[in-house]
Formats: C-alpha cells, sequence, structure tokens
C-alpha cells in the first residue's frame, strides 16, 4: 500500500515535472510533435471521404487489402517460425558471437529496402546464388509469386521480431533455467516452461512490430516480387502506383485506410504488447 | 532501482552543441535544396527511356551552352507528371506518350501548330499559373512538340531460349512476362499491342517504368518483355518486331518560364540532338509523317 502511494504522489507532482523540461525544449519538442502530426493529418484533412467507400470497394484495392493481409500475417508467421529459434540461440551466445550475429541481423533493418529487394533477386531469383537450384531441382522460382512478396515482407520484418525476442529472453533470470536444468529439465522442457513463458510480452510485442513493419512493406516488395494486381500488389504498391499515374483521390483513400489500419493495430496493442 | 544517469554543465552544453549544429547543418542542406531553381540550372524531367539518349543530349547541350547546368530527372513518365503537378522544380518535360503531356498540360490541345491555340498565353499546371506560354513561342510553338518516335518490341534473353517468335506467344501464362503498369506509356502501348493482335497478355508483373522491365530481363528473371527498340539497343538482349509496329510518339515542353527551357526543347529537335536519339534507335522527328 504504502509502495503504490508513495509512487503515486510522484505521478501527481507531474506538473512539476514538466516544470524541469527547459522553455526552449519545449518549443524544439512541440516542433517534434508537429512534425510528426501534420504531414498525417493533412492526409485524413484531404481524403476524399464521400467517396472513400466508393474506391475502397473497387476489386483492386480489395485485392491489394486482402494480399496485404495474407503477406503482412503470413511474414509475421516466418519471423516467429525460424526468428524465435535465432533470437534463443543468440540470447544464449557468448557475447561475442551475439556481437557478430546483432551486426547481421541488423543490416535489413538498416539497409533500404530496395537493397534488400535487389539482395533477394541475386540470391534467391531465378539465375540467383540459390535461386538457380531452386529452379533447377524443383522448378521454384520465387520472384513475382506471392511467395515472393511474403519473403520479401520477412526479409525487412525479421530484425524487428529477434532483437525484441533476443532482448526478452535475457532480461529475464537466467538463474531460473539453470534451477530447472539441475532440477533435471530437459532444454526442451526449460524452453518450454521457463524460456517462453517468460519471453511471452517480447514475443508478442516482436509480431506486433514485425507485422507492422511487413504491412508497410514496399520497396523489397516491388524489387523482388514485382507488382501484379491480386498476386504481388500489396497496399503499399498500389498506393506508390495510384499516386505516381496522378489517381489522389485513390492515392489518399489508400493512405488513409493504411493510416486507419496501423492506428487501430497500434491502439488495440497498446500497453499490452507495445507498452506505449 | 534505475541508475539516475546525470549530465555535468559542460556535458550537456556539449549535447546542446551537436544538437544544434545538427540541426544546422539539417537547415544548411535544406537551404540548398531550395535553391536548385537558379537560372542557370535547367531542370530537365525525361521518361525513363529517354536515359540513354537524353544524358548525351544533356551533355552536348551543356557543351554549346556552358553557362547552363544542365540536371536530368528519370522515371516512368506518369511519375515524373505526378511530380511535376505537386511542385517539383521542372523546366523542361519530355513525355513517353501524349496522354502522360497532356496531365501536365491540360489547359491546351496537344498540337504542332502554333494557330490552333492561340487565346490566353500561361502555362497552367493543375489550374495553377505556372509561367508564361512565350516561352515556347519563339520557335513556333505554344504547347508541346512531337521530337521523336519509339517503337515497342518484344525483349527476349539472348538465344531465346524460350522461342518465342511473335507477339502472339506472349498470352502463353507458363511464359515469366514482364510488361509496364498501365499507367505509364509503355504499358499502355503494351495493352494496345495485344489487342491489335488479338491476344490477352499473360504478364507476371507490370513495372513502375520501361527500365525496370528492362532489369527484370538483363537479370534472367523473366522470359520476355515488352520494351522499346530503344532500350533493347545497347544490352545483349534480342528485339522481336511486331507488326505493323505499336509506336509511340514523344512530346516535349518548357514547362517553367525559364528561358533556358525553350533553348533546350530547341535543341532537342536540331539535328545535333535527332542525330543522337537516331543513334540510340529512336525514329527521328524528320523520318516522321507530317501531321
Amino acid at each position: 500500500m504504502t509502495l503504490s502511494k508513495s509512487y503515486r504522489t510522484l505521478s501527481i507532482s507531474s506538473r512539476g515535472r514538466q516544470l524541469t523540461t527547459p522553455f526552449p525544449l519545449i518549443a524544439l519538442a512541440v516542433i517534434a510533435l508537429a512534425f510528426t502530426a501534420l504531414p498525417l493529418f493533412s492526409l485524413v484533412w484531404r481524403a476524399p471521404w464521400s467517396s472513400l467507400g466508393n474506391i475502397l470497394g473497387r476489386s483492386q484495392v480489395l485485392d491489394a487489402l486482402s494480399l496485404s493481409a495474407i503477406i503482412s500475417f503470413a511474414a509475421a508467421g516466418v519471423c516467429l517460425f525460424i526468428g524465435l529459434p535465432l533470437a534463443h540461440v543468440m540470447a544464449f551466445a557468448t557475447t561475442r558471437t551475439r556481437r557478430v550475429l546483432r551486426v547481421l541481423v541488423l543490416l535489413p533493418m538498416v539497409l533500404p529496402p530496395v537493397v534488400g529487394g535487389a539482395a533477394l533477386l541475386f540470391a534467391l531469383g531465378r539465375n540467383g546464388f540459390v535461386g538457380q537450384w531452386f529452379d533447377k531441382w524443383w522448378g521454384v522460382s520465387l520472384p513475382f509469386t506471392t511467395a515472393g512478396a511474403v519473403v520479401a515482407a520477412t526479409f525487412v520484418a525479421l530484425p524487428f521480431f529477434v532483437v525484441s525476442v533476443e532482448t526478452g529472453i535475457r532480461q529475464s533470470d537466467p538463474k531460473l533455467a539453470e534451477i530447472a536444468r539441475t532440477l533435471g529439465a530437459s532444454n526442451w522442457r526449460v524452453l518450454g516452461s521457463i524460456t517462453l513463458p517468460l519471453a511471452r510480452p517480447a514475443i508478442l510485442s516482436g509480431l506486433a512490430l514485425a507485422w507492422a513493419r511487413a504491412i508497410g512493406e514496399f520497396g523489397a516488395t516491388i524489387t523482388f516480387a514485382g507488382n501484379l494486381a491480386g498476386r504481388t500488389q500489396t497496399l503499399p504498391l498500389a498506393t506508390f502506383l495510384a499516386l505516381e499515374s496522378g489517381r489522389i483521390e485513390e492515392t489518399l483513400a489508400l493512405s488513409v485506410l493504411l493510416l486507419g489500419t496501423s492506428a487501430t493495430v497500434l491502439i488495440a496493442l497498446r500497453s499490452r504488447w507495445l507498452s506505449v | 532501482m534505475r541508475q539516475a544517469v546525470r549530465l555535468t554543465m559542460k556535458q550537456t552544453s556539449k549535447l546542446a552543441l551537436f544538437a544544434s549544429s545538427l540541426a544546422l547543418a539539417t537547415f544548411a542542406v535544406f537551404g540548398g535544396c531550395a535553391n536548385n531553381t537558379d537560372s542557370e540550372t535547367l531542370w530537365v524531367f525525361a521518361a525513363s527511356s529517354l536515359t540513354d539518349a537524353f544524358t548525351e543530349i544533356a551533355d552536348a547541350f551543356e557543351r554549346a551552352n556552358p553557362e547552363i547546368e544542365v540536371l536530368t530527372q528519370f522515371a516512368g513518365s506518369s511519375q515524373l507528371a505526378t511530380q511535376i503537378a505537386s511542385g517539383a522544380p521542372a523546366d523542361v518535360f519530355a513525355s513517353a506518350n501524349e496522354a502522360v503531356m497532356a496531365t501536365v498540360l491540360p489547359e491546351g490541345e496537344l498540337t504542332r501548330d502554333r494557330t490552333a491555340n492561340e487565346e490566353g498565353g500561361k502555362w497552367y499546371i493543375q489550374g495553377e499559373v505556372r509561367g508564361d506560354r512565350t516561352a515556347n513561342e519563339d520557335f513556333g510553338l505554344l504547347e508541346s512538340v512531337i521530337f521523336v518516335r519509339n517503337e515497342l518490341v518484344v525483349a527476349v534473353p539472348a538465344g531465346n531460349p524460350m522461342g518465342i517468335s511473335s507477339i502472339s506467344d506472349l498470352s502463353n501464362s507458363n511464359l515469366l512476362l514482364a510488361i509496364c503498369d498501365k499507367s505509364v506509356p509503355c504499358g499502355a502501348l503494351a495493352h494496345e499491342a495485344a489487342t491489335a493482335a488479338g491476344i490477352t497478355l499473360s504478364a507476371d508483373t507490370e513495372e513502375a517504368s520501361v527500365r525496370a522491365v528492362l532489369t527484370k530481363l538483363l537479370l534472367g528473371e523473366v522470359d520476355a518483355g515488352l520494351v522499346y527498340k530503344s532500350d533493347v539497343r545497347a544490352t545483349p538482349l534480342i528485339a522481336i518486331p511486331i507488326s505493323p509496329p505499336p509506336a509511340n510518339t514523344y512530346p516535349i515542353s518548357a514547362v517553367s518560364d525559364n528561358p533556358d527551357a525553350a533553348a533546350f526543347v530547341k535543341f532537342v529537335l536540331s539535328p545535333e540532338a535527332q542525330e543522337i536519339l537516331a543513334a540510340h534507335d529512336f525514329v527521328s522527328v524528320q523520318e516522321l509523317p507530317a501531321q
């Protein structure tokens, strides 16, 4: 009781806290806030609200919407399937190994997605480093397929998931796993009963971040998976093509749709998964 | 629990200094960008199929006019048109078809004849006055002028591994086919050509510019693509002609009141520039039937 009470007085004195920010910094903070909010507000302001339903009901837009949903969830799923093991390996690796792995894993996060798309093309394309064998042995070619779009989205989303989960696992008490092991638990048992349950919030927030990155993916997708309505044309690609061909109303409608989706997800997941 | 990180006065002022120099650098960069509309720099926006030819033409123009610096920007015509409409600092626009040019110059008829459209003396872009149309007048043009023609071909990788012989083969869905998106001129032309041949294209990707189609072909990621004859020229790809050849006529226009813009348009119509275009497998405007 006393603890929560003193905590409360701390937060009540938030007025005092605000005053601790020197005035010029508050002015800069306002600029930063306006910098973020104004462009988004302008989208909402210019959006063709009266014809919105009409535009969003077009079959090409619906195709793009369902493709975006399929691709982003599939990418998040793949992140979970292959990213979780990697995060686990990294969390329990030596500091040196972890540093090397981290640089590798984080690269796609820093790299322009277009470069990522080109890299994927040279790796998994029909004449790519690995892709040529896929083509020869199984007749599988990834570019220009929905699976290719999932690959592109996964490529850019994976670092967000791995870093989130790796940090989550390392922040939980390593002694618990050790104790379980001394009590005779197998590696699988420790993973299932200790590590994963403790890392659950990190896994969920990692999934949310990866999904958010995947649904916004553009550069790698258009470079690697191409652009075809109903197969690889996701919402961001449809938005880009609408904008570049001067279909302003459609651009705005699609942008508002993406903005709404992202905002809904952020609000729905706040505090629980994203600690925002 | 968490240990507070305290900054000493000295560290704080260092941090402030760093932050403000970063901000200053940012403003300097932005300021630099805003200065691009200098009268002595000329922004030429051109369709991506013109990339090689216009780079050479810009060099030739700069040699003839050392005081003018030509800056080029190449992309899908419709993308450039959108950029111009939203205020990009273009002085000259060369589009790969007339329909896209008409979106930039919506007020006037596209014509090669000055008598056809005499009323009004201003450029309008999306309803906004952009400059004086007198910029083009000294060579008798009020609106955009056709300067070149480009033919669409079926391009296949060297050796033609899939044995494609005509555009009719492109309805085969087992073939990986790249074309331009229908919003860009080469895509619109591709669909026209398919309709003329009585087929439906079984495309696997609709790229944002003709150069993107070319890249996919050069990487060997697709079996065939519909690109311009001029694109295939400097590549190991094979061009299979389509008969009758579907072609786009390219208009060019000054889109600002920069006097150098008109000079550039004039230069593009000169024999020197037309030769460069012909060398890149464009059909020079002199060879066009009079309209």
